[in-house]
């Protein structure tokens, strides 16, 4: 590769890393799945680099694979899941459940606040996918929603729709948490 | 979800650079090397098929050749009778 394709490679990568870390991490909430993710949007980065036209800011650009990518792992994994029943699905020594994801621990949230997260966690994983990413960009990762849109290569109305809807959904699915709590 | 944790933004791995730089670099070993493997199975391809029908160009022609011998066969049978019959 030139010298300046590395240069203007390398830029990009620590200009953007840290936010393709953590869309991928929000998204599919596993911390080594959010690694490779990152890996590839970044070698997709490179490979593409050349022919990038300049439509968009590059780390709109960027942020967008991220979102992508971490969609197309979601879709995947529902895939093989779907599959279960060709493998075994529970592990014959612990009898645990194969497919079935553990809890997420986001290295980024205080002590105090883990279990208020990991409930969290838990309900946005019940989401489905768009609706998901769409709550994880705007209310974790911090986009508004317009650039929200621009990321899901949403219209605006579209957008927000999801956003309410992944709004309505979690209160439902955290209300019956804490019901189930109390009883 | 309005008051949701403070959920700070994590640290990504401090290697990413070099494993996104192996990657990079083993994929374009790697990639003329899929592509000859690729093309080893498009050659076994042709060759099972060339084969297949150098076989049955074969089998046509002994099966024509077994076809007109059998004719010859017949026709010779049908003279000796014609001619036994005749007298």
């Amino acid at each position: 590769m030139s010298q300046f394709h590395e240069n203007s490679f390398r830029e990009l990568f620590e200009a953007n890393k840290s936010k393709v870390y953590n869309i991928s991490l929000n998204i599919v909430q596993n911390i080594e799945d959010a690694e490779d993710i990152t890996q590839e949007v970044f070698v997709e980065v490179f490979r593409s680099l050349p022919d990038f036209k300049e439509a968009s800011a590059p780390s709109t650009w960027i942020y967008r694979i991220a979102v992508n990518k971490s969609l197309d792992f979601i879709r995947a994994k529902k895939r093989k899941k779907r599959l279960a029943f060709l493998t075994q699905l529970f592990h014959p020594e612990t009898g645990a459940l194969q497919h079935e994801a553990p809890c997420f621990e986001h290295p980024g949230v205080l002590l105090e606040n883990k279990e208020k997260t990991e409930i969290l966690y838990k309900a946005i994983n019940q989401l489905p996918g768009k609706q998901k990413a769409a709550f994880v960009l705007c209310r974790i990762n911090g986009f508004t929603p317009q650039e929200t849109s621009v990321l899901m290569g949403l219209s605006g109305k579209a957008t927000e729709s999801l956003l309410q809807r992944a709004k309505e959904n979690l209160k439902k699915i955290l209300g019956n948490f804490y019901d189930g709590r109390r009883n | 979800m309005d008051t949701a944790p403070e959920i700070a933004e994590a640290e990504a791995n401090p290697y990413l650079y070099q494993k996104i730089e192996n990657r990079l670099s083993t994929h374009g070993k790697n990639s003329s090397g899929v592509f000859k493997y690729k093309m080893q199975w498009v050659a076994a391809f042709f060759l099972v098929v060339a084969l297949n029908a150098s076989s049955f160009v074969i089998y046509a022609s002994k099966m024509k050749k077994h076809r007109d011998v059998s004719a010859i066969e017949a026709l010779k049978g049908e003279i000796i009778t014609s001619n036994t019959y005749s007298y």
